[in-house]
């Protein structure tokens, strides 16, 4: 056996990745889109494990970025919260299951994710496994657990020749953290914040053989074309994604919300997490700057970092700060510490370990 | 490992004891006690699975186990009882729980197998965590380059892969109790410990 055989089989068994990537809009498009290049999404089968956004606002983001839905969809819930109250399953289109499980258990979300990935075993589609987000997963349970969890979970989605894409924000925890952690991966690919450069690292290859295609969609890039296996059809994608309407498979989509209004939307501001860009947020004077945080909030998906929210609103850092302590007091927002800064969560997304009072400013 | 296992059968009804003694003998090292208290006395850091009924005249089951956990033994424990208990075993600090009376061979070679899988993976789990937290330790202080250069992350590294692929092997025999208890485990035994202290060598 000589080493680019065993080169390419290893990559061939790469089944588990590491996506570090902003915990915005920007990437969260990004997981979508790569489980969408990952596999085409009438031949996949999709189960997503969340923690903050409910599967209506994960289906409706898909909806907007990727245009048609997996071919089987599935969710683990991981939030005992009930977002819309009676009529919890609005907008979950028929055919689409959803579980709500404690995210304080890891057994809830493992047993019944390893029972769909069983259900799917024998039906021809490739099974793709969504986590979204370890940083959000790190807060319910400690640091042991959730590399226990996070390694069952890997060996689970490798058993089942699945391939599964584990979200979370390299800038919110320690270095050293998501070091250890990327021991349990495969490889692990890095977005940056605007979502235009992507390298893929394998975790476990010789380094020599490394892998570190940085890529933007400024540059042309052609295709690889020697290799295959998942590394491949990742760095197929990395051309195509955020790239817009050039890609095919995408027919565009970006142009247009899944509503059919266009993005130039005016004033209400009301359009939802259809665009990536929150650039496109007006800055409407009939908001307040209350009304403004939790607009912002809304498109992040629940929660967004309090730093994001000074960088989206050029407001200072201390205004922000005083800004949230006001809306935390009147309970429209809880404000978590994690790693090295604040994680800001829309009343009713956050962990539910964190209810306790707020007790460090880190500003 | 499971050759080497040790496991203390622990009944006051000396026939059953020595029933169990010889089921298990041809696979593992058997000790037997008649009482809690001749329990305590055989029970060292040497001994892997404990086979414990619940009700003794002297010590009782539950009186072992909280013994067991103030010396801090590592032992895996199972609750061997008449009845069916109404608490969660797993909650009192038990690990497996066996429906007296016990008539096939089988079913204690199993529950033994069991849990000496689940005290594997833990082993591995904890030091395949080490070695990664080592790692990333390494990885934050220094540079690529030196990096490049270092035996000891070399070394770690395919360590890493090594100890994985075991894990991952481990792991293939764990049922879904198996990884309820490992859960528990998780927390009663490395909670705090939050991973980033890692300097020594």
């Amino acid at each position: 056996m000589n080493i680019d055989t065993s080169d390419r089989r290893r990559l061939e068994e790469c089944s588990n990745v590491l996506l570090l990537a902003p915990l915005t809009p920007t990437g969260n498009r990004a997981c979508l889109e790569l489980l969408a290049a990952t596999a085409p999404p009438e031949e996949a089968n999709v189960a997503a494990v969340t923690y903050t956004p409910p599967p209506e606002t994960w289906i409706s983001d898909w909806n907007a970025h990727v245009d048609r839905l997996p071919a089987e969809l599935s969710f683990i819930h991981a939030n005992t919260v009930e977002t819309t109250g009676e009529d919890g399953e609005n907008g979950v289109p028929e055919g689409v299951t959803v579980s709500r499980v404690d995210p304080n258990q890891p057994m809830d979300i493992i047993a019944p994710l390893s029972e769909q990935l069983t259900r799917w075993a024998d039906n021809g589609n490739q099974t793709l496994v969504s986590v979204q987000t370890l940083t959000v997963l790190l807060e319910y349970v400690d640091f042991d657990t959730a590399f226990r969890y996070l390694h069952i979970l890997t060996h689970r989605v490798q058993a089942a020749d699945a391939i599964g894409f584990y979200h979370m924000d390299p800038d919110i925890h320690d270095e050293e953290t998501v070091n250890t952690l990327k021991t349990l991966f495969d490889a692990v690919v890095e977005v940056s914040d605007d979502g235009e450069t992507w390298s893929v690292r394998e975790t476990y290859g010789d380094r020599s053989a490394t892998s570190d295609h940085v890529q933007s969609h400024d540059t042309d890039v052609s295709a690889p074309d020697s290799e295959e296996g998942l590394f491949a059809s990742i760095r197929d994608s990395l051309s195509g994604v955020f790239s817009g309407q050039d890609r095919s498979s995408s027919g565009g989509v970006d142009d247009t919300n899944a509503d059919g209004t266009t993005s130039a939307a005016p004033q209400t501001g009301r359009q939802t997490s259809a665009d990536s860009g929150v650039d496109d947020l007006p800055d409407d004077v009939m908001l307040t700057d209350e009304d403004r945080i939790r607009e912002l909030l809304t498109q992040y998906g629940g929660r967004m970092k309090q730093a994001d929210v000074t960088e989206e609103t050029d407001w200072s850092k201390s205004t922000v700060s005083r800004k949230l302590s006001k809306m935390e007091e009147k309970g429209l927002i809880t404000r978590v510490q994690v790693g090295r800064g604040n994680l800001v969560f829309l009343s009713g997304y956050e962990p539910e370990t964190a209810k306790s009072p707020f007790e460090q400013e880190t500003d | 490992m499971s050759n080497d296992a040790t496991v203390l059968i622990v009944d006051d009804e000396k026939p059953i004891t020595d029933a169990y003694a010889q089921w298990l003998e041809d696979d593992f090292t058997v000790r037997t006690a008649y009482s809690g208290s001749e329990a305590l006395e055989k029970l060292d850091e040497s001994v892997d699975v404990v086979l414990l009924d619940r009700r003794m005249p002297d010590l009782s089951g539950e009186d072992v186990l909280t013994q067991i956990h103030e010396q801090g033994l590592t032992c895996r424990v199972a609750l061997v009882s008449a009845v069916e208990p109404d608490f969660d075993i797993l909650e009192l600090g038990f690990d497996a729980y066996l429906e007296k009376p016990v008539s096939e061979a089988d079913e204690l070679l199993e529950t033994v197998r069991a849990l000496l899988r689940r005290s594997t993976y833990d082993a591995q789990m904890q030091q395949f965590l080490s070695l990664a937290n080592k790692k990333a330790a390494l990885e934050t202080k220094k540079s690529p380059e030196e990096l490049d250069a270092s035996e000891e992350y070399d070394e770690l590294s395919a360590e890493l892969a090594d100890l994985r692929g075991q894990l991952s092997a481990t792991a293939t025999t764990l049922d879904e109790d198996d990884l309820r208890a490992e859960f528990y485990d998780g927390k009663e035994f490395d909670g705090g410990d939050d991973g980033d202290e890692t300097d020594e060598e």
